[in-house]
């Protein structure tokens, strides 16, 4: 408990410090949170200017949404990490869908990639919610499904009778899982 | 719509997703997607589950359809308040990055020195070079943030429990009510929780006997066992132990981060 209360004591000082523009404290974050998030950038197919501006975006995405609504995080560190994973994986899929559609990477503004980002993140919180009122099996399974698992896999995983049964229990999952967001006033605006 | 109907559906939106349907398939299916407009709701909700939980991928939205949040947000990250700390954060990452450039401009010309000598002395040079500690790979390596949360509402067994005070950070409680009730009817999701929060509460022979007992579970996803005492090892910078849990993770293919570890083994051997 003292653990939890300590963490949640040094998000707040780091949230603060970034609002207020401590820098003393902006360079303490640097030098304890930018090293790891720089290696993760590095090991999936980023450079370092990639994990820098990674990194502020996340710090940014950070302030506006404290700001918003006073966030209280267990866990700096780990709501940053995911934070800066997420808008990694968002950064490379944009650039896919450029190269897919007409080859070349379009000008935008700065702001465009975090504005972007904001509500993609919105969205996959949305749908984190409503996964999270699945029961333990169909968690278990559409994890495991949406990670790219075969049927197969799934089946010998969890100790399924037939691959048949475990495809019907993924339909069923899938299909609870859509009827919990559509009923959900929120996904009509999200849409 | 009959079973059968349904089923199939399920099978053509399955196989539009993943890409396995032949071109003819595929030209019917489109068809049949723009004549039908709740299949089409229902197959956009899917490819956004599917984007969104792949940790490979990631749902990107289509601006035009969001185009008034997108402007609200885009100006919001404009104003002068936010450019101000915006200007600010890159001046301190400047600041970092300055510190931290003139720092292995001064370990490179230290080890130009030591480097001559070690040359004359005989001594193998890679060890110097290899600045990075197990633990630094525990950090880059870790994926607690991962594990999926399976909180099923109503529901009391002791796996429920566990996920209860995990998602909710009072982790002093679930490491009583698992010593309380050291049994074995946790699911692997929550032995994995558990080991989790005996490594960040300093008790890593703890989490080593949970992790062993998430491998004697004999499961296909008890090979995750290996990885996470493996993790384990690198947090308290155990090479030797940590080394043996790569070498039995490398013996099969498809044991849990299997390519990971291969990295990892080529990094640290």
């Amino acid at each position: 408990m003292r653990h939890t209360l300590l963490t949640m004591q040094e998000s707040e000082k780091y949230l603060q410090a970034l609002i207020k523009g401590n820098n003393k404290t902006i360079l303490e974050i640097y030098n304890k949170f930018f090293p790891k998030i720089n290696s993760f950038i590095m090991r999936n197919n980023g450079k370092e200017d990639d994990a820098k501006d990674v990194f502020h975006d996340a710090l940014m995405y950070l302030i506006a949404k404290h700001k918003e609504k006073n966030l209280v995080l267990a866990s700096f560190e780990g709501y940053l990490f995911t934070i800066c994973k997420n808008i990694w994986r968002s950064t490379i899929k944009n650039k896919k869908e450029w190269v897919m559609k007409d080859g070349v990477l379009p000008l935008v503004e700065k702001e465009d990639h975090l504005a972007n980002f904001t509500l993609e993140q919105k969205h996959l919180e949305f749908y984190q919610e409503k996964f999270q009122l699945l029961s333990d099996n169909c968690k278990e399974i559409l994890s495991n499904y949406f990670n790219g698992m075969s049927y197969e896999d799934i089946m010998t995983d969890l100790a399924y009778n037939s691959i048949n049964v475990v495809r019907q229990r993924v339909f069923k999952c899938r299909a609870k899982i859509v009827q919990l967001i559509k009923a959900d006033t929120r996904y009509k605006t999200l849409a | 719509m009959n079973s059968n109907h349904n089923d199939n559906m399920q099978k053509m939106i399955d196989g539009y997703l993943n890409g396995s349907l032949s071109l003819e398939q595929k030209a019917v299916f489109e068809k049949q997607i723009n004549t039908d407009q709740a299949l089409k709701e229902e197959l956009l909700i899917y490819k956004a589950l599917q984007e969104s939980f792949n940790e490979n991928d990631w749902h990107t939205l289509d601006k035009n359809s969001n185009i008034e949040d997108f402007k609200s947000i885009k100006n919001r990250f404009k104003t002068k308040e936010y450019q101000d700390i915006s200007k600010n954060i890159k001046s301190v990452e400047s600041l970092y990055c300055n510190k931290n450039k003139k720092k292995s401009n001064s370990i490179f010309y230290k080890l130009g020195i030591a480097a001559t000598i070690i040359l004359f002395l005989a001594i193998g040079l890679p060890f110097i070079f290899n600045t990075n500690s197990l633990n630094d790979y525990y950090n880059d390596y870790q994926n607690w943030d991962t594990i999926p949360s399976l909180i099923e509402k109503g529901s009391q067994n002791e796996s429920q429990k566990i996920e209860e005070l995990y998602t909710s950070k009072d982790y002093n409680s679930l490491i009583k009510l698992y010593e309380a009730n050291n049994t074995n009817n946790y699911n692997n999701y929550s032995l994995i929780k558990i080991g989790h929060i005996y490594i960040e509460l300093g008790f890593t022979e703890k989490a080593i006997e949970v992790f062993d007992k998430l491998i004697a579970t004999k499961k296909l996803s008890s090979s995750k066992g290996y990885w996470y005492k493996l993790l384990v090892y690198l947090k308290i910078e155990d090479k030797e132990k940590a080394i043996e849990q790569l070498n039995i993770i490398l013996q099969d293919k498809n044991n849990y981060k299997y390519e990971e570890a291969k990295e990892l083994s080529n990094k640290i051997k």
